[in-house]
């Protein structure tokens, strides 16, 4: 059953990140950076990092909300294919800023609010 | 609406999958399932957003298969859990060797798969024009 409702989850958690891209893209149609897809992974991990200090290990809401929710929600495929068009169109600079804030800042978060989830819980 | 519920089917399925190679694929030392994931992800997105590139019409196909599957199958959240979490057993290496691995990988699989697509798709495109 726990597969089952992990899944689901899962499944809501792409459709609040095409939600968010949608919604962002609606107002920022003119901006080149992948804003969105730096907010969808950064709220993750910090989402994640919350859950995990929260609960226990082996507890099923870190199956179910962890790898189901936060998994769906956060992608990182998308973050790939948007590097490698930046690669392609030579935006290096671009792609260092975009790299570097999606993997420090989420590594950053994750842990600060995985400090905050043990102390707050 | 119709875009949301390919999403969300595409969500689901994905992960899934990424659910169940997690579950076969346990390693206390190192998260390979992760990696694995997450650079299979990215050479399938790859090739589904060159071949939608050309075949603007199939907008639910495209959210269905890219947004919805491979951004269920991949995942940042994971990725930056495990990171921290070999980071705190001390083992720096390993967690430096992830990141790279990941994405080196993960950029280079999604490049792959671009380029992949452009030569199917792009080819019979223009095949199809000259004849």
């Amino acid at each position: 059953m726990i597969v089952f409702y992990t899944a689901v989850a899962g499944g809501i958690g792409s459709a609040l990140r095409f939600f968010i891209s949608q919604s962002i893209q609606k107002t920022h149609s003119h901006a080149r950076f992948p804003y969105s897809i730096i907010l969808i992974n950064l709220l993750g991990a910090a989402g994640l990092g919350l859950l995990t200090g929260a609960v226990t290990a082996n507890h099923p809401l870190l199956v179910i909300i962890g790898t189901g929710f936060f998994g769906g929600f956060t992608t990182f495929s998308t973050f790939s294919v948007e590097s490698a068009t930046m690669l392609m169109q030579r935006q290096i600079r671009q792609l260092a800023a975009y790299l570097f804030v999606t993997i420090i800042g989420s590594l950053c978060l994750f842990t600060a609010f995985y400090q905050i989830g043990q102390h707050l819980f | 609406m119709k875009a949301y519920l390919a999403v969300f089917i595409g969500g689901l399925i994905g992960t899934l999958c990424r659910y169940e190679l997690s579950q076969s694929f346990v390693s206390q030392t190192f998260p390979y399932a992760t990696l694995i994931e997450n650079v299979v992800g990215s050479l399938l997105l790859g090739i589904s957003t060159g071949y939608f590139m050309f075949r603007k019409g199939k907008k639910y196909l495209a959210a269905l298969i890219g947004t919805g599957f491979c951004g269920g199958f991949t995942t940042m959240s994971t990725f930056s859990k495990e990171t921290v979490f070999l980071l705190q057993a001390g083992q720096f290496t390993s967690s430096l060797m992830y990141i790279l691995l990941s994405v080196i990988a993960g950029v280079a699989a999604a490049l792959t798969g671009l380029m992949i697509a452009q030569r199917l798709f792009h080819q019979n495109e223009q095949q199809k024009g000259s004849r």
